[in-house]
């Protein structure tokens, strides 16, 4: 594709929605006056009935050459119009849609004039762009047939049996000596309340069972290299080292327990527990008796911890009805800010914690409940915001609800995955895509799921783990991709990044900006240079915004498109500069020089 | 500077509106969908301005901002997704920061640095970016404008026009 | 002072600790930049003038084979651009050793500078940086009325001929081929040139970089103040970020990160997303 290339262009009326604002005629004169045009013709509505395709074969698509079309906006038909012109054959490259209806017609309807002005500035952009275009080079990746799931926990678990059943090859990794994670702290799990071996033992069988997937305990990733399709894994056990490769990697490595020190005396006063001791007490002991105040939201939903954690809530309420179970006579209550039960089965677990007996008080976090006992908790003091006056409880007891928190705080704790270009948000969870919040993050062939994502439940992070599966095992599906195509969120990537190392100095503005860590330095004959990995980059863009003298640059957006689009843009009509700026106000100002004479700009 | 005192002349430029003239580069995801939805509603601007679509606001530089006030451009807009937002893992940061750098540079040197509008995810719904864009208009009017728009091309021929 | 310095110089020399010594000599007609070799040989050395050493440091040891050890003469903004081109992958600052001089006062007050020191002073004694409140360049520049600024900027802009002595002369500016001679964004064989393509641009292209050292202001044969053009920049970026270009070799520009790994102070991200918001002044 060369910028002498021909371009035809056709505009189309939109059966007057376009037409009935703008001038077509003006338009079409000030168009077809333009030596940059080969053709123009007008379509009533090239949506429909093929009237596309068949100017287009009457512009000359069969011959090679550029179409150029003025009508709607890229989220109503435009996307559609490239569609059918690349089923005759005319490649997506060589097609730019203006959008002269959204972006003009139907907002300057009050301003016939001015509207036909801005529908040619639009076109003559488009076509400018166009012109300009440069096509990236996109390279197969040869995609290994393995998944690498990094945390043996219920989201990863089901991660890997999910993928296994399917017949992908898994590598299951886990740093502790075994498989499990929450689910061997927990005495029962919400909502409902299962038992934790009753959720744990189906999954160790399975995955027992399944030969595809491989169980790395005592292990850790110590780093990752490459990208999508093909990750160069290196693992660290106490035996030693190995190495594998995986073509998607799922992260579910989970949250850590918030241990609430500093918090109602937790850690002076015997009595006063986190919620993950008491799993550990139900686990083991049956005859657990006595007053029982649960205490919600310690140490989460402040300063420090804005958000809920989800899990701390369904936890106190299951263990609450068990309490009650065990022992009918004692007094549970649970003190709290809100009480978060989404769902029907966690509303259904909450009127059976009051039906069971069990009290709910509401405090103010301005006011938080104080704890009493001198060697041992005796009992609390609360305001209750409800009855609006203070209440005493007396406890044998007191249960902080445990939330979870990232087990990193920011990027800079987490070089191995940092390395893969998966970064992690303010609270240090590890970001997903925005809007969708689905399992898939900013990195392509890395996805997230459980608690490592969010605070979420067992089941939710089970979900999860099989969501990640299914993203995993589509990307890892075929032998040989498109690096364009491994975005999954976005279809196809805008454009790859390319250097020119003739005149890159090899400063590394690039590889400082990149949000992928796509692109890196690396030795030439030259000299240091910049150098792009095709797999990771996304096109963005802000690699050639930093870079000083255009030496990287997206081909499909490059400096001389960007440039004459400027330069494009407020050409129609007769401009004369009275106060520029720059303070040559006593002659034209240069962009405005060659549109002196009613003339364009011949770019 | 040549004084253009014909009352056609003169009657031209009062009947067509010389309205300041804005570049705004929108990235594809929050700035186009609320420009495309300006659009939709059919919510009346002045015509004065033309976008630049790109795929992530990262891509615009200083430099770009720089060559449209060149060009003659009034005022220019950035348009990006919400900082937490930018689907392409913050892209956007960066922009904001050189954006913030460039609009220090602009009020020093007495250009103004209300001619340089960011607008980080405050304009992906329509009436957002419609009310966005009636602001910024307004804010531009007060400023002295680069270029005018002449209807009767013998008026340029002189090269320059006075502001009666 | 400059006995100190011959004396240091004279040292390394002597001891093979260095290869060469770079530095400012008198000659035929004026001083000028010279790679001194000779321990015997040091007493044309001259601290009189001031010129920034740092690109001619990239240049000889672009020449010399690798194990070539150049010690520089060098004041605070020698250090600072040398810091600041080893960070953008022009030199190999361990292969270089700063023989560290500090300006007086009065050098201080002529280039407008606020640290007129090295981080390590062999010579010399730290004055104190200059006063910019005083200066009557910086308030009719800087700080009058926003149409005042304007128009003195525009009228210094005027007189530019298009020399390149303020891109040519800076430590920092370092590309080639360099944006300022593409015809696509500067127009040829326009005099005096865009401001917005030509000066403001290459204002924002050393932004994040520049160390102050005023050679860009020395170099332009029409008196324009470009030190004056950096300075509010400079100033945004210490209080946004706590960064000053030349300090910390470590530190990359904070306009290459983004607001997690490099937070703005007084920023807080949700807040600053509509810059029509904010109060600008007149």
């Amino acid at each position: 594709m060369k910028h002498t290339d021909p371009v035809d262009c056709i505009l189309c009326r939109c059966h007057g929605e376009i037409d009935g604002v703008v001038d077509f005629g003006q338009l079409q004169k000030q168009l077809e006056d333009d030596s940059r045009l080969r053709s123009v013709s007008v379509g009533n509505a090239l949506c429909l009935d093929g009237e596309l395709e068949s100017l287009a074969e009457c512009a000359g698509g069969r011959r090679p050459g550029k179409v150029l079309i003025g009508a709607c906006s890229f989220l109503a038909r435009g996307d559609a119009l490239i569609a059918g012109l690349e089923n005759c054959g005319i490649s997506r490259d060589r097609v730019f849609v203006a959008d002269i209806r959204e972006g003009c017609a139907w907002l300057h309807a009050d301003r016939p004039g001015k509207a036909t002005r801005k529908a040619t500035d639009i076109v003559r952009m488009g076509m400018t762009a166009l012109r300009h275009r440069e096509v990236s080079a996109d390279v197969n990746i040869t995609v290994q047939p393995r998944v690498l799931v990094i945390g043996g926990g219920p989201a990863g678990m089901a991660a890997a049996v999910a993928a296994g059943r399917a017949g992908v090859a898994v590598d299951l990794v886990e740093t502790s000596g075994q498989l499990g994670g929450m689910l061997n702290r927990l005495s029962r799990v919400a909502p409902g309340d299962r038992s934790a071996e009753a959720i744990l033992t189906p999954l160790l069988e399975a995955i027992q069972a399944i030969p595809m997937i491989r169980v790395h305990t005592g292990t850790r990733v110590s780093e990752i290299r490459g990208s999508a399709g093909d990750f160069d894994v290196s693992l660290a056990s106490k035996t030693g080292s190995a190495r594998l490769s995986a073509g998607a990697v799922i992260v579910a490595t989970g949250a850590k327990p918030v241990l609430p020190n500093g918090q109602y005396r937790y850690g002076q006063l015997s009595g006063v527990i986190s919620g993950m001791e008491l799993e550990k007490i139900l686990k083991v002991d049956r005859s657990v008796g006595g007053n029982t105040v649960f205490i919600q939201c310690a140490d989460v939903r402040n300063s420090k911890r804005p958000y809920c954690s989800a899990i701390c809530c369904p936890a106190a309420l299951k263990n609450a009805i068990r309490l009650k179970e065990i022992d009918p006579g004692a007094e549970v209550t649970i003190v709290h800010r809100d009480i978060m039960t989404p769902g029907h089965r966690l509303e259904a677990d909450y009127r059976r914690a009051t039906a069971a007996g069990g009290c709910f008080i509401r405090f103010s976090p301005e006011n938080p409940p104080r704890i009493e006992g001198d060697n041992r908790v005796t009992g609390i003091r609360v305001t209750d915001i409800l009855a609006g006056r203070e209440r005493h409880l007396k406890a044998d007891r007191v249960v902080l609800g445990t939330a979870v928190e990232p087990r990193i705080k920011t990027d800079r704790d987490d070089p191995v995955m940092t390395a893969i270009g998966l970064a992690a948000d303010t609270h240090g969870f590890y970001r997903v895509q925005p809007f969708l919040h689905t399992v898939e993050t900013d990195a392509a062939g890395v996805f997230v799921c459980g608690t490592a994502r969010w605070p979420v439940m067992v089941d939710g992070a089970m979900a999860q783990g099989k969501a990640a599966a299914a993203k995993a095992m589509d990307l890892v599906a075929h032998p040989v991709r498109k690096a364009s195509r491994l975005i999954g969120f976005q279809a196809v990537r805008f454009a790859c990044a390319r250097v020119s190392p003739t005149t890159c100095s090899g400063c590394g503005n690039c590889a400082a900006v990149c949000p992928y860590n796509a692109c890196g330095l690396e030795k030439t004959e030259h000299g240091l240079r910049a150098a792009v990995n095709p797999v990771r980059c996304m096109g963005c863009g802000s690699c050639t915004a930093a870079c000083p003298n255009g030496s990287i640059s997206l081909p499909e957006l490059g400096a001389t498109a960007m440039v004459r689009m400027i330069e494009n843009a407020f050409t129609a009509g007769n401009l004369t500069v009275s106060n520029a700026l720059n303070g040559v106000a006593d002659r034209s100002a240069p962009g405005c020089r060659d549109r002196r004479n009613g003339g364009v700009v011949n770019q | 500077m040549t004084v253009h005192s014909d009352p056609g002349i003169v009657q031209n430029r009062r009947d067509s509106e010389h309205g300041p003239k804005i570049l705004v580069f929108a990235c594809r995801w929050c700035a186009g969908i609320g420009a495309d939805g300006a659009g939709r509603q059919r919510l009346p601007l002045p015509a004065d301005f033309r976008v630049i679509a790109v795929e992530c606001a990262s891509r615009i530089d200083p430099d770009t901002v720089l060559k449209s006030f060149s060009e003659g451009v009034d005022g220019v807009a950035i348009l990006g997704c919400h900082l937490d937002g930018c689907r392409y893992n913050r892209a956007n940061h960066a922009t904001a920061k050189r954006m913030a750098l460039l609009s220090t540079l602009l009020e020093s040197v007495g250009i103004g640095a209300d001619r340089l509008l960011t607008s980080f995810g405050t304009a992906h719904e329509g009436h957002q970016f419609a009310d966005l864009m009636r602001r910024f208009y307004e804010r531009l009017q007060g400023m002295p404008q680069q270029c005018r728009f002449e209807t009767d091309p013998q008026a340029v021929s002189g090269g320059g026009v006075d502001h009666a | 002072m400059l006995d100190t310095v011959r004396k240091i110089a004279k040292g390394l020399l002597g001891q093979g600790t260095m290869d060469g010594v770079l530095g400012l000599a008198v000659g035929d007609g004026g001083v000028s930049p010279r790679l001194f070799e000779d321990p015997g040989d040091l007493g044309s050395l001259s601290l009189a003038s001031k010129w920034p050493l740092a690109k001619i440091a990239v240049t000889v040891l672009g020449q010399c084979p690798d194990a070539y050890r150049l010690a520089v003469v060098c004041r605070g903004c020698d250090e600072r651009a040398l810091i600041e081109l080893g960070k953008r992958n022009r030199i190999d600052t361990r292969r270089l050793h700063v023989i560290g001089v500090a300006c007086s006062g009065e050098q201080a007050e002529r280039c407008l500078c606020q640290q007129p020191w090295p981080s390590r002073v062999d010579a010399g004694v730290r004055a104190q940086g200059a006063d910019l409140s005083g200066n009557d360049q910086v308030r009719q520049y800087l700080d009058s009325d926003r149409g005042v600024r304007l128009e003195k900027w525009r009228e210094a802009f005027s007189r530019c001929i298009k020399c390149y002595g303020c891109r040519n002369a800076c430590p920092v500016c370092n590309c080639s081929p360099c944006r300022l001679e593409d015809g696509l964004w500067v127009n040829r064989g326009e005099i005096a040139p865009d401001m917005f393509s030509f000066h403001l641009t290459r204002a924002m292209h050393v932004a994040d970089a520049c160390v102050a050292c005023g050679a860009c202001q020395d170099a332009c044969p029409v008196g324009i103040p470009l030190m004056l053009l950096q300075l509010p920049m400079r100033a945004e970026l210490h209080r946004s970020y706590q960064y000053e270009a030349g300090t910390e070799s470590e530190r990359h520009s904070p306009l290459l990160s983004n607001y997690i790994d490099e937070p703005a102070g007084g920023i807080s991200i949700p807040d600053w997303t509509d810059s029509l918001r904010k109060n600008h002044g007149s």
